[in-house]
């Protein structure tokens, strides 16, 4: 499970046309904007679609003038048993106990 | 004979099959450290900014759910010879094991795992007691059934399903020192007045605090739950024996035969045929652990004696 | 209400990136299409009866709609079989219908917009999908007759897609080539009864368990797979001194934790077991001289039948009675052959069979027999034995039934409460329907055979055929039909309730190669894309349980019916629906000759739906019948057949099919009763159900005075049967040096379809592992947890050691059960079936087991 939190400027009077265009990726959702048109917007996993390709993605949006992460949660789901004996590198806690 | 490989099929319905072991993360690993590394970042100066103050708080007690790898010390001991190296959690192969964030409520920087997450499997080589450069998880564990990471207790009799009369006990089948560690004690069911209750039951003697049965109960909220050993366990005073295991150890009334007087009017021994008659010996409370060839601790008051059948003696 | 991890933690970045932009967001709301949690909305929750969907046990529940939806089960606390009580499978019934990948569309494998076998699937209309299927199916009739065609049920149909599914193959297409997974499952019971009692299905009930002094176990490992009825025995042996509990394996499983004498035996010897057991009552005086005198005959079974493989293997080419076709081109003789003997020669035919070298060639301690043998022989203890599929699934799977008879006959314990021999069933219905209703390739309802002219003719007359509709020849049965595909003998196969791709043996070799290949037209009815829908070429979407309205038989002969709760999802439709909806794509003049038709004129240009199931009977009670039945459960009740075509489908049906049973020792209640009962043994005579068949007093076909009579044979009696120990087809050697067995966990039922997509019971046993002894780990340098890879002559699958944990196999021997679609060990087993009962032994053949 992935998820990321997002502040996007944009400018406020496309609000309509930027939710439609960030919308439509899968696993985009908008959840509201400030006056001044920072919009708060979360991106998961989605069939087909990882969040990071998401996330690069949503740069190219037109209206999006810059965007911000706020927050980032990733992790392999929990439950079910690794497969290989290995240890996944991508995992790897060292790096995390050194950063 | 190539093996069998399914069609690839576009099914425009929902979902793969489920798959789980096979399921690739949807992101790849480089990606991953990548954003990893740039969360961190930033959420390290956010960390320095909370202070020392909660650091201290959580570094005092260990919460009642984090347990320690195979092999740890007594915990005051652990946390003066853990150097928060992290090749534990490096060489577990099950990602079992973490070290704790700033903010967990786990001494920063030790090892730890929750059962209920990932429990330990209890691998036969001990990888992460291997690890461990500083003696905090003791080299002199070699056997894994003798780790004592914790104690299941089954903590809730009101929601355990097995204790409601219903035939669940996955805690016990999945139990990787199942009949010793957990048993089933049968019980008559008065509700249903010709069903049993097999009530699942956990001997400390035996049970690793491995967590399978907590990471297995199929409740919401698990009715048997792994906690450090000093949490779940009670302790019997020296003054008060249980006087049927005394018997038993004893091969007999520890006072010898005494005489018995038959009663006018009544035919047959007036102390009756009390269950103390047939005792089942109970494995003196210090007794080294079981060899592997023992038969399977006895559930029922009556046994015969050894069980074999575990090897026919049948070779190919 | 709690909200997921996933929501909490999206919640949180909400918060976190509201708190950087400066703004307040309102909190999200909990995921929206998650159920409402009973009691907490306003809409009261609907209880009503069905039984549970899993096992032959058949648990009682009550099941909770609300919305539309089932929100919650529970136990019946009413019911007699399990008292309120499930076993976790029965916990989740509520969300078995709700996995995330229903099929809710029929997919066809389609190529430029056109059905092509090496397509992708693409979702399809109901009607594309019949033309498709009808074009198939007419296009075979014609170019090869019935023969060319085949349909695979299941012991999950309902009683009624069962009858009616019958009825298509049998009368409609005039093709025997029906069979059911209950093949798998239960067809050596099927044969071993009808070899001994001439009539199918157990005499005793489940109130046998709380009279008996003493329960065998042969092959069954009860204690995970009849969860509920192990409670029962657990019970017994408990509140009543001096029970005794002995259980038989091949290897130590749950069931051994109860037993007061377990016994491991090498596989296939449980034959020298029997035998030596008859032998030790026989030469300790205990038979029961009068019992026998005057209900048993003694046969000598015929010896030489091979092993159900294909005839070019050398196995079968020198066997004498394999049924297979000789040089000559006639069948060899039946393996189910028979010549009458006496006790003299039985008693000398087991006099071989003794305690030392029956201990020897088991490898279970003298003692141990001796005290199981001593069990059956003493006159003052009540036995049940029962077993599952460590009997059935074996290539001598008929003998071992008849043999466990055997030692029943021959002290008279049986049909008498708290005695008996009782065949235990793995699936829901596998005999109300698939055995009752008589959906296998050799049968008719109510034990009837296809090979009897005068069954036939009494089917023809209830179903109101023109003479000879009913092919007299057997059809194919499951494993037959698998190599037919294979050989391209077969044109379109129709599965449906079933998963042949996981459960059906020899995969690799047999079972994909005849799915996939071009000659072939495969379509599968299932409810979540399981292993076979995936390998087929059309699959169809189907309704399952409460979905419909159903009916199931248990393993006591307990017959429970339940109403239709809720919708299926999107366009899934019950089988029964599906057949009768493709019986009208054919016109009788496309099906069968005109001689046939000109027997009875009267059906000329009709359809096979007006010529089944618009036939007067089926059709006889109106709509307004449904809501009459059932207004007392459900107000203002109806059921989607009833909807579509405007009369009571099922009871139609039911009350057809009812015919051929009553008076006949087969007699079902009046349907509407069903529909207020919790479940009914029958025969159900006079009001009143039967607990234990073939004696006075308990069963109303015994006339007073007669004492016991098995009145399935024209004489009255019960045959005992002289049959040897033999070696199994395929036995360990140099090379592929170890046993493997396959079953089940508790966890799981079957091929894991409906299991698999609960959460909790995933999680609980998320794979299926490689259970092995220590030693056999040690000696091939493995360890627990490591993966490894199994080879056999036919298939690899790869998966993780087990050295510890619930089953504890002796050296020489894994056991790996056959629910993780993700690891199928059916790539390995050996398609060697019992030449009578043509069912597969599931649980010998010989592997090896290296590194991965």
């Amino acid at each position: 499970m992935n998820i990321v939190s997002l502040v996007l400027r944009i400018k406020p009077e496309t609000r309509a046309e930027a939710e439609a265009a960030l919308c439509a990726y899968p696993g985009v959702e908008c959840h509201g904007m400030s006056d001044d048109g920072k919009l708060v917007v979360t991106v998961e996993d989605a069939e087909g679609a990882a969040m990071s390709d998401t996330l690069i993605a949503l740069h190219r949006v037109p209206q999006v003038l810059a965007a911000t992460l706020a927050y980032e949660h990733t992790n392999v789901p929990s439950g079910d048993a690794p497969l290989s004996n290995q240890a996944q590198a991508a995992h790897s806690p060292c790096e995390e106990a050194q950063s | 004979m190539g093996s069998l490989r399914l069609p690839d099929t576009v099914m425009d319905t929902p979902r793969p099959l489920r798959q789980p072991a096979a399921v690739p993360p949807p992101v790849s690993a480089a990606r991953r450290r990548f954003i990893n590394s740039i969360a961190a970042a930033a959420g390290g100066g956010c960390l320095l900014a909370l202070g020392a103050g909660l650091y201290s708080r959580s570094a005092s007690a260990l919460p009642a759910q984090a347990l320690r790898p195979p092999g740890a010390l007594p915990e005051a001991d652990f946390l003066a010879a853990c150097v928060r190296c992290g090749l534990c959690v490096r060489d577990c192969p099950y990602d079992t094991l973490k070290l704790s964030d700033l903010g967990d409520p786990v001494p920063t920087g030790t090892p730890y795992f929750r059962a209920r997450q990932i429990p330990c499997e209890m691998c036969e080589d001990i990888p992460c007691v291997k690890a461990c450069p500083t003696g905090a998880l003791d080299r002199q564990l070699t056997d894994i059934n003798q780790a004592r990471m914790g104690l299941a207790a089954l903590v809730d009799h009101e929601s355990c399903l097995n204790f409601l009369g219903l035939r669940c006990d996955v805690c016990y089948r999945v139990c990787p020192v199942i009949d010793k560690a957990i048993t089933l004690e049968p019980q008559h069911n008065p509700r249903s007045d010709r069903h049993a209750m097999l009530l699942p039951t956990v001997h400390s003697d035996a049970c690793t605090g491995c967590g399978k049965c907590e990471k297995s109960c199929v409740l919401p909220e698990a009715a048997i739950k792994v906690f450090p050993r000093q949490l779940a366990q009670g302790a019997l005073p020296a003054h008060y024996r249980k006087g049927w295991e005394e018997k038993a150890r004893h091969g007999g009334s520890l006072i010898g035969e005494q005489v018995e007087m038959p009663v006018r009017g009544f035919d047959g021994s007036t102390a009756g045929r009390a269950p103390t008659e047939l005792p089942t010996a109970p494995s003196a409370p210090v007794a080294p652990e079981a060899a592997p060839a023992m038969p399977p601790k006895a559930t029922l008051p009556v046994r015969p004696a050894p069980r074999g059948g575990l090897d026919s003696h049948w070779k190919p | 209400m709690s909200i997921n991890r996933r929501d909490f933690i999206k919640t949180q970045a909400i918060a976190a990136a509201a708190a950087t932009a400066g703004i307040s967001v309102p909190a999200i709301a909990a995921k929206k299409d998650e159920a409402p949690a009973p009691a907490e909305n306003g809409a009261a929750v609907r209880w009503d009866k069905a039984p549970c969907r899993f096992c032959g046990t058949g648990c009682s529940v009550l099941v909770g709609v609300q919305n539309g939806r089932v929100v919650a089960t529970q136990g019946d606390p009413d019911a007699a079989v399990n008292r309120g009580l499930n076993c976790i499978k029965g916990y989740f019934l509520s969300k078995i219908m709700y996995g995330e990948d229903r099929l809710t569309r029929p997919m066809l494998r389609m190529k430029d917009g056109k059905y092509s076998k090496d397509g992708e699937f693409a979702p399809i209309s109901w009607n594309q999908a019949f033309d498709i299927m009808a074009e198939k199916w007419k296009a075979a009739l014609k170019a090869e007759g019935p023969g060319s065609i085949a349909m695979f049920g299941s012991g999950q149909w309902t009683i009624f897609e069962g009858y009616a599914a019958s009825k298509l193959m049998k009368a409609g297409f005039r093709s025997n080539n029906l069979d059911p997974n209950a093949r798998h499952c239960m067809a050596s019971a099927v044969t071993g009864f009808m070899r001994t009692f001439g009539m199918d299905e157990p005499m005793g009930c489940y109130d046998d368990i709380e009279q008996s002094d003493a329960f065998v176990l042969w092959g069954s490992n009860m204690a995970e797979m009849h969860p509920i009825l192990w409670t029962r025995i657990t019970d017994r042996r408990l509140t009543k001194t001096d029970v005794q509990v002995h259980v038989l394996s091949t290897f130590e499983h749950r069931s051994f934790e109860l037993a007061d004498n377990g016994m491991v035996f090498v596989p296939n010897t449980d034959l020298a077991i029997l035998n030596y057991i008859c032998n030790h009552i026989i030469q300790s005086g205990k038979v029961n001289q009068e019992f026998v005198k005057k209900n048993v005959n003694f046969k000598i079974g015929e010896t030489d039948i091979g092993f159900g493989l294909r005839p070019a293997h050398a196995l079968e080419k020198d066997a004498k009675f394999n049924g297979y076709p000789g040089a000559d081109g006639k069948p060899k003789n039946n393996p189910g052959d028979a010549r009458p003997s006496s006790f003299e020669e039985f008693k000398k035919f087991v006099s071989e069979y003794t305690l030392e070298k029956v201990s020897k060639l088991s490898g279970v301690p003298a003692e141990r027999l001796k005290k199981l043998a001593e069990l059956y022989a003493d006159p003052n203890k009540k036995v049940v034995s029962f077993w599952t599929m460590g009997f059935n699934q074996h290539t001598r799977g008929t003998w071992v039934n008849n043999m466990i008879y055997n030692v029943h006959l021959l002290v008279g314990k049986i049909s008498t409460p708290g005695s008996g021999p009782f065949s235990l069933t793995g699936q829901p219905s596998a005999c109300g329907t698939a055995r009752e209703v008589g959906t296998f390739a050799h049968r008719l309802p109510a034990d009837m055979l296809v090979t009897n002219p005068e069954h036939r003719k009494h089917a023809e007359e209830i179903w109101q055929l023109p003479e000879g509709t009913i092919p007299d020849k057997i059809g194919l049965h499951a494993v037959a039909q698998s190599r037919a595909l294979k050989d391209s003998k077969l044109k379109c196969y129709w599965t449906s309730t079933t998963n042949n791709m996981q459960a059906g043996p020899n995969v690799n070799q047999e079972i994909y190669p005849g799915w996939r290949n071009p000659a072939a037209f495969v379509v599968v009815s299932d409810v979540y894309p399981t292993v076979s829908a995936l390998a087929a070429d059309l699959i169809l979407p189907a309704a399952m349980w409460t979905e419909k309205e159903g009916a199931f038989g248990n393993a006591e002969r307990r017959t429970q019916v339940w109403r239709q709760q809720v919708k299926a999802p999107g366009e899934a439709k019950s089988d029964l629906w599906q057949f009768m909806e493709f019986s009208k794509r054919f016109k009788v003049e496309e099906v069968w000759p005109a001689e046939l038709i000109a027997k009875k004129p009267e059906l000329k240009g009709k359809t096979l739906f007006d010529v089944l199931y618009a036939n007067k009977v089926v059709n006889k009670f109106p709509k307004s019948d449904v809501q009459k039945v059932n207004e007392h459960a459900i107000k203002g009740y109806t059921n989607d057949e009833a909807e579509v075509y405007g009369f009571y489908v099922q009871k139609g049906l039911f009350e057809e099919y009812a015919q051929f049973g009553r008076g006949h020792g087969h007699d079902l209640a009046p349907f509407d009763v069903y529909h207020k009962a919790r479940g009914l043994r029958w025969p159900v005579v006079d009001g009143k159900e039967t607990l234990w068949r073939y004696r006075e007093g308990y069963d109303p076909y015994v006339k007073a005075g007669e004492g016991v009579k098995f009145y399935g044979h024209k004489d009255g009696k019960a045959v005992i049967f002289a049959l040897p120990y033999q070696d199994p087809p395929e036995k360990p050697d140099a090379e592929f040096d170890m046993w493997l067995c396959t079953g089940r966990v508790l966890e799981h039922w079957h091929t894991g379809s409906m299991t698999r997509r609960v959460p909790e019971l995933h999680k609980a046993v998320p794979e299926a592992q490689i259970f092995m002894h220590p030693d056999d780990a040690k000696k091939r340098g493995l360890q627990r947890g490591m993966v490894v890879k199994v080879l056999s002559r036919r298939g690899e699958m790869i998966g993780r050691i087990e050295t510890k944990g619930r089953n504890k196999p002796p050296v020489g021997l894994i056991f790996v059960p056959f629910f993780d679609e993700s690891k199928l060990v059916n790539k390995l087993t050996l398609d060697a079936t019992c030449p009578i009962s043509k069912q597969t032994d599931f649980k010998k053949c010989a592997v090896k087991v290296v590194r991965a």
